[in-house]
């Protein structure tokens, strides 16, 4: 009985994990195609995010904090940085 | 999106994907001995529980000292790169003074301003229990730098206080890549080795390495991270 | 399957990094590809075992913690890496006002001539 719940689990957790992976291929899909920067950007933080969660499942605490803390929020700053710079320099 | 320039391009992408295939398809066993032997021989070797921590302070010790390395360089350079050869004359100061005061609405910098140091807190929880819990020197460093952002989104309000904040996280930063290096040569002063425990002949327990260890490696990462942020956010300045 | 994912987001970012005609799209081609990597890594070492790398008394078939530890290093490592580049990108718009690498092209050719 505690191997069958056990296999069910594993099984449950493998498929969790494929699941999580098309939304993420989906997501990156999604910015392939999408002309407008910020849109772009948020779509990868949201990736990020995703993976956070697959870590988590798969049994890595330590790889998903760290994803969580800098993918969803330390690599915004910097392409969040430039597209504003950039703007108001065209605006001088 | 006409084919015939993208044509190299997409003759590339044919040929990673060639020649990536087998390593992402590897049906190859996953070795298990490693596994293994971490597993018996963590605890009286290093003294953590935490396998993870043991590996990246006590078996490979020599990658965090390189990316340690990396960090500090990488932050240098972004630094010198992002300056703008600009004139800070007193209008377009009061300008960008201006911009910022309206841009957050006092909602947002009373929230911000109060949440930041909760989270620093939580960040050092997660660096110094990272020998027997989850956690460890680059997860509290990376919680720690979103709470400085919090923090600098809540009480920067003049180019001034940005420049002050950035020059105290450059010194706090340059003290504990210092502070690493000698942890890391102390080994040689007691007669273990270079990179190794220097508590592992005396009574104290050698988990104390490693959570100092923790500790400096996550000050660092914070304040590395957290200058890059506060650069970011504060716009062009000279240093 | 999973897999084919893994090769499908890491060729997704590959063809961002060698198609796409803006910098910042270029850039944001390379964080895919940085994440598909580590996730290959982590997801082909955690089918070992099934507990994680915490160890008490009595712990037995424990997940492979050498990805995990290599894995920490390159996710920080690459948030430098982006910080950097996007540190050039700025210089190239200050120089040229535009981020289209044909337009860069161009106005080089016109500069060298």
């Amino acid at each position: 009985m505690q191997a069958m719940l056990s296999q069910m689990m594993e099984e449950i957790t493998s498929m969790a994990i494929s699941i999580l992976l098309l939304f993420i291929v989906a997501l990156s899909l999604a910015a392939v195609f999408i002309k407008d920067l910020l849109t772009c950007i948020i779509l990868m933080s949201a990736a990020s995010l995703l993976g956070a969660l697959v870590f988590y499942i798969a049994n890595a605490p330590d790889v998903a904090i760290t994803e969580a803390a800098v993918g969803a929020g330390l690599s915004n700053i910097a392409f969040l940085w430039i597209l504003r710079a950039t703007k108001e320099a065209k605006k001088r | 999106m006409k084919f015939r320039e993208q044509a190299p391009g997409m003759a590339a992408c044919l040929i990673a994907a060639m020649i990536m295939a087998p390593i992402f398809f590897l049906k190859a066993p996953w070795p298990v001995q490693l596994r293994d032997r971490y597993e018996a021989h963590t605890i009286e070797e290093t003294g953590a529980r935490n396998v993870v921590s043991a590996i990246y302070l006590g078996y490979r010790a020599f990658d965090t000292l390189g990316e340690a390395i990396v960090l500090f360089i990488a932050v240098l350079g972004t630094l010198h790169v992002m300056q703008q050869s600009s004139s800070n004359s007193k209008a377009e100061l009061a300008r960008w003074n201006q911009s910022r005061n309206a841009s957050n609405g006092s909602t947002v910098r009373f929230i911000t301003g109060k949440v930041g140091p909760i989270i620093l807190v939580f960040g050092f929880n997660v660096m110094t229990f990272g020998y027997s819990s989850p956690g460890g020197g680059f997860q509290g460093g990376a919680v720690l730098a979103s709470g400085i952002i919090f923090i600098a989104l809540g009480y920067i309000r003049t180019k001034r206080t940005a420049l002050k904040q950035m020059k105290d996280l450059h010194h706090i930063e340059v003290v504990s890549f210092v502070l690493l290096i000698a942890a890391f040569f102390s080994g040689i002063v007691v007669g273990t080795g270079f990179l190794a425990n220097p508590f592992s002949h005396d009574d104290i327990q050698p988990v104390v390495f490693i959570t100092l260890l923790n500790i400096i490696v996550g000050i660092k990462v914070g304040a590395s991270i957290g200058l890059l942020a506060i650069a970011m956010y504060a716009g062009d300045i000279h240093e | 399957m999973n897999e084919f994912l893994l090769l499908a987001l890491f060729l997704i970012g590959l063809g961002m990094v060698a198609i796409d005609k803006n910098i910042i799209k270029k850039v944001i081609g390379l964080g895919f590809m940085n994440n598909a990597v580590v996730l290959l890594f982590v997801i082909r070492g955690a089918g070992i075992g099934e507990k994680a790398a915490i160890l008490a008394t009595g712990t037995e078939n424990i997940v492979d913690p050498l990805p995990q530890a290599l894995m920490l290093t390159a996710i920080v490592i690459s948030v430098c890496i982006t910080a950097l580049s996007l540190g050039f990108a700025y210089k190239l718009f200050m120089q040229f006002g535009t981020f289209d690498i044909d337009e860069i092209k161009t106005r080089l050719e016109h500069e060298n001539r």
